[in-house]
């Protein structure tokens, strides 16, 4: 369901979907707002292990290939 | 005015569903016998470089895995076995699935051609290119000999770990490579059997539903010489020693007895079906037990004598 839109106060940023609660995603309700933010931070940290793994294994490969390492 | 999005579809995936498109169960058991593959090769391979080989293998098998799940997400939603993966359950849309299977596969080839070696990089993208399109595209739907000839997709990985140490194919991993393709029917068959109505329902041509249980029986047990054969084969032919020999002779002789079981059962009630379960059972246990004696009796330095 669309959330309704909040009165802005002065100074306040609003959103494309209207209302102006930063919490809320778009026209998402607030429990899957929540989910998404939930998720994107759970990826995040998955890919930055992901990310940071793979940095120590390209750096490890560069240095077995030429041939420090034996 | 601006609709209301509807759908928790548009709710990005949780990670543990891009993980459960890998297979990890398949892929397990993929990296396992890749790891034989690579233990049994007669070089020797740097650590880093033989762990790099492994990852880029299980990351195939991922992106296979989920090209497979993508491609067949109307099949998965008819069966209970596969009815609760993410695509059919509606935690994941299909195009994430499809965009993460083509990244994995085409970053698990580059790894591997870059850190390992260009002949394992191919068989890579090849065994991939197989499962993906080969096996489900164009086999799994169309003929009851489906696992058959797919059943190669899985016995890739052995090949490719020895590939990564040695950079070439002979006879010892392409004994491996047909231990496993000969595995797989009678493996894939024994749960087939009591899947049946799963298969049946879903509209798949698995050997059971077309040519019925009594031919699938038949079949199962007419794979396991052949199989066994090639199970022997490296100890005859000098590739492997005592360890390896001894162990195969024992787990082939259980492996026909349990196929002879299966051949001489005539239920067509899934309750009776106990020696087709222990057979499906029994297979996965084969499999890892062969394997690793392949690894350890190349390791421990058995003498490999040439008897044929």
């Amino acid at each position: 369901m669309t959330k309704p839109a909040l009165p802005a106060k002065e100074g306040e940023e609003i959103t494309s979907s209207g209302h102006n609660d930063p919490k809320i995603i778009g026209n998402f309700s607030p429990e899957q707002s929540r989910k998404i933010r939930e998720r994107q931070i759970e990826r995040s940290k998955v890919m930055g292990l992901i990310l940071f793994a793979l940095c120590v294994l390209f750096f490890a490969i560069t240095i077995v290939k030429i041939g420090v390492w034996g | 005015m601006k609709e209301a999005i509807p759908t928790d579809l548009y709710i990005p995936a949780d990670w543990r569903d891009f993980w459960a498109l890998t297979k990890p169960r398949v892929m397990s058991l993929v990296v396992f016998t890749a790891l034989c593959g690579l233990l049994a090769a007669p070089n020797s391979i740097h650590p880093i470089i033989g762990f790099t080989a492994i990852l880029c293998i299980a990351l195939g098998a991922g992106a296979s895995g989920a090209l497979n799940q993508w491609y067949e997400a109307d099949l998965d939603a008819k069966m209970k076995r596969t009815e609760k993966r993410p695509l059919p359950d509606g935690r994941m849309g299909k195009e994430s699935a499809l965009q993460f299977g083509l990244g994995l596969a085409a970053f698990s080839v580059l790894i591997m051609a870059v850190g390992v070696n260009y002949l394992s990089a191919a068989l890579l993208a090849f065994s991939i290119f197989f499962y993906a399109v080969v096996y489900t595209v164009w086999l799994k739907r169309s003929t009851p000999q489906n696992i058959v000839i797919g059943g190669a997709a899985g016995a890739f990985p052995p090949l490719i770990g020895w590939a990564a140490v040695t950079g070439d194919v002979t006879v010892m991993p392409l004994l491996l490579f047909a231990i496993i393709f000969l595995w797989t029917p009678p493996h894939f068959w024994a749960l087939a059997l009591f899947m049946k109505s799963d298969y049946g329902n879903a509209g798949v041509p698995m050997l059971p539903v077309v040519a019925g249980r009594k031919s699938t029986r038949n079949q199962i047990f007419a794979y396991t010489f052949p199989m066994a054969g090639a199970a022997i084969l490296p100890f005859f032919m000098g590739y492997a020693g005592l360890l390896y020999g001894v162990t195969a002779v024992m787990l082939n002789i259980a492996f026909i007895i349990m196929a002879a079981q299966v051949w001489r059962n005539d239920s067509e009630d899934i309750a009776d079906m106990k020696p087709e379960k222990r057979l499906f059972a029994f297979s996965i246990l084969y499999l890892f037990i062969l394997f690793a004696v392949v690894a350890a009796d190349n390791i421990l330095g058995f003498e490999k004598v040439v008897y044929l």
